[in-house]
């Protein structure tokens, strides 16, 4: 479905040119139809950016984008715009996601309209649009209410919905769930699975939480400083992890784990 | 929302009343004494006559109590009666509706220029950041800001006036004689304009909603209008709002320049001259209008800003 060869972004240091930064380096992965591949690393490590890259919303300095088969990563921007209906993502910011000044309503139907798959306010479209926010567990109401008046969780619910109106082949999830507390994040997971199930798209979940990472994902790739250091089945990969950065990974998603015990009861430093 | 206009009116009455206050002690404490004025305007060749002066004293109440005659000014300000001027007579109120047209004319054509320069400029530093364009503009827009307006005046005014001769130099005949005074306030008005839109259109840009917009397949220009543009009309409106207020204030100087009829050039003349109750009359109305601009875009946000009715709602 989705396929990254090589890819690779940098920047150069300051307007004079100098060094460059490589943000991105030499990362390849496919994703099938229907498949997670969940994408873990430390902040600052290139998921964003490789999130944007993987959706052309920043072209590559090198290597190719290939969706379906075709090469996608030279394309021009018109022809973009048609493929924006099979790729999407979610950020993971939901207060700045969604047009602070666009009702809810607007923001999902937008992207229909836009790909013409329904008249601007339409029956056919007001029904799609009942139907997502059931899907993904708002109620009516909150569609005449702007981003401000939701909460972070069911801003992302909105957002998932916006995702999931035009049956995209291929969802990057880019932390969407990290500004949300614990029962919130469960429940947009669990919406996402199912939806995936249904509709049956690739997605790329990217996240620093290993639980949620290993709740979603089939495979699995670990990555610092830019470079993806292992990939592979998730189970297997936090089983018995390969390098020594996916080992440390692990033991400290383990350690925080009991410090949040910890922290019910009394706080052991 | 009404409780908040309400509320917004009903706080404007303390703060007339500071400003009537503020705009008689200023008068009050200043050197020299209104009767001898008025009686110097009434019989210029009359001399100091103390009996005459004493009458005088006593026509006008000075020597009541400063908050007594303070009450007096002020209920009359309240009824609608400023007073009249020492100089011609004629009713404070009467010469202050006559010129405050021109002042809002003057300063309406430069909120429209700086508006239609600040926008412009402010979209193309924004759309070419970082260019040698943008930073031309930048410097440009500085070194704008450091220029006083009188200065901008006076060279406009030799240029377009003296040298083209395409606009008039001094008073009002036509509305044409407005462009030039109000290209000069737009224009120093102009540059706080092009920051803002510029700083705002590359905070819209980066936002993440502008990301979602671009995902969902929308074009440049779509992303632009349709969702770049409703989020910073907010700024724009405040700034506008400050801006008429210092346009207004403005307004004081480019009138005398240009000679024209307006509240600016009328209150300078009339405090050179220490009439008394034009002096205070003006000073008060300036302050009054100020407040009510101010009152104005308060309400205005209301209808645009649907986060804004939301705090305001909150906090009372």
């Amino acid at each position: 479905m989705i396929e990254l060869v090589d890819v690779s972004k940098s920047y150069r240091k300051n307007i004079f040119g100098g060094q460059r930064i490589e943000i991105v380096k030499d990362v390849s992965f496919r994703i099938k139809a229907g498949e997670t591949l969940g994408l873990i690393g430390a902040s600052g490590c290139g998921k964003t950016t490789l999130a944007k890259i993987a959706t052309r919303l920043i072209k590559p300095t090198t290597g190719q984008i290939k969706f379906d088969g075709a090469d996608i990563t030279a394309i021009k921007e018109a022809e973009m715009r048609k493929m924006r209906q099979h790729v999407q993502i979610m950020f993971q910011n939901p207060e700045s996601a969604l047009n602070p000044r666009i009702k809810i309503y607007d923001s999902i139907a937008e992207i229909m309209r836009i790909h013409k798959i329904h008249q601007k306010n339409s029956s056919e479209e007001r029904k799609k649009v009942k139907e997502l926010i059931e899907i993904v567990g708002l109620q009516e109401e909150h569609l005449v209410r702007y981003p401000g008046e939701l909460s972070g969780g069911q801003v992302q619910r909105a957002v998932l919905a916006r995702v999931l109106s035009i049956d995209p082949k291929f969802i990057v999830a880019d932390e969407p769930t990290s500004m949300l507390d614990v029962s919130v994040q469960a429940q947009i997971l669990k919406i996402l699975k199912t939806a995936q199930k249904e509709y049956h798209f690739a997605c790329l979940f990217i996240s620093h939480n290993i639980g949620v990472v290993k709740a979603v994902s089939d495979r699995i790739a670990v990555m610092n400083e830019g470079v993806i250091l292992e990939s592979g089945v998730t189970d297997e990969v936090i089983d018995s992890p390969k390098t020594e950065f996916t080992k440390a990974l692990m033991n400290n998603y383990y350690s925080d784990f009991y410090v949040e015990l910890d922290e019910v009861g009394k706080q052991v430093s | 929302m009404k409780k908040i206009i309400i509320n917004r009116i009903v706080m404007l009455i303390p703060t007339v009343i500071t400003i009537a206050f503020l705009a008689f002690s200023i008068m009050y404490f200043s050197p020299g004494n209104p009767a001898e004025i008025l009686m110097h305007y009434r019989n210029p060749e009359g001399g100091t006559d103390p009996a005459a002066l004493a009458h005088y004293e006593e026509m006008l109440g000075l020597d009541d109590p400063f908050l007594t005659q303070f009450q007096n000014w002020f209920t009359g300000i309240v009824s609608g009666d400023f007073g009249e001027s020492f100089k011609t007579g004629n009713p404070v109120a009467e010469e202050f509706f006559y010129r405050i047209g021109y002042t809002l004319m003057l300063s309406l054509t430069g909120l429209f220029f700086s508006l239609i320069i600040g926008i412009t400029l402010g979209f193309i530093s924004a759309e070419f950041k970082d260019s040698w364009l943008d930073n031309l503009l930048r410097l440009t827009q500085s070194i704008k800001m450091s220029i006083p307006s009188f200065w901008l005046a006076l060279f406009f005014i030799y240029i377009f006036s003296t040298q083209l001769r395409w606009f008039s130099a001094f008073g009002y005949n036509s509305p044409k004689d407005l462009i030039l005074p109000g290209l000069v306030l737009g224009l120093s008005n102009s540059s706080r304009m092009v920051r803002l839109v510029r700083t705002c259109i590359l905070e819209e840009k980066g936002s993440g909603y502008v990301y979602t917009a671009r995902v969902k397949g929308l074009s440049e220009n779509q992303i632009f209008f349709r969702h770049i543009l409703k989020n910073i009309t907010l700024p724009i409106i405040t700034l506008t709002g400050v801006s008429l207020v210092s346009m207004i204030g403005g307004s004081l100087i480019i009138e005398n320049i240009f000679g024209l009829p307006g509240i600016g050039t009328y209150l300078v003349s009339a405090i050179m001259a220490k009439d008394y109750p034009v002096s205070m009359g003006f000073l008060f109305a300036y302050g009054v209008i100020i407040v009510f601009i101010n009152l104005f875009i308060d309400i205005l946000y209301q209808f645009v800003d649907p986060r804004v009715r939301d705090c305001a709602n909150a906090e009372i």
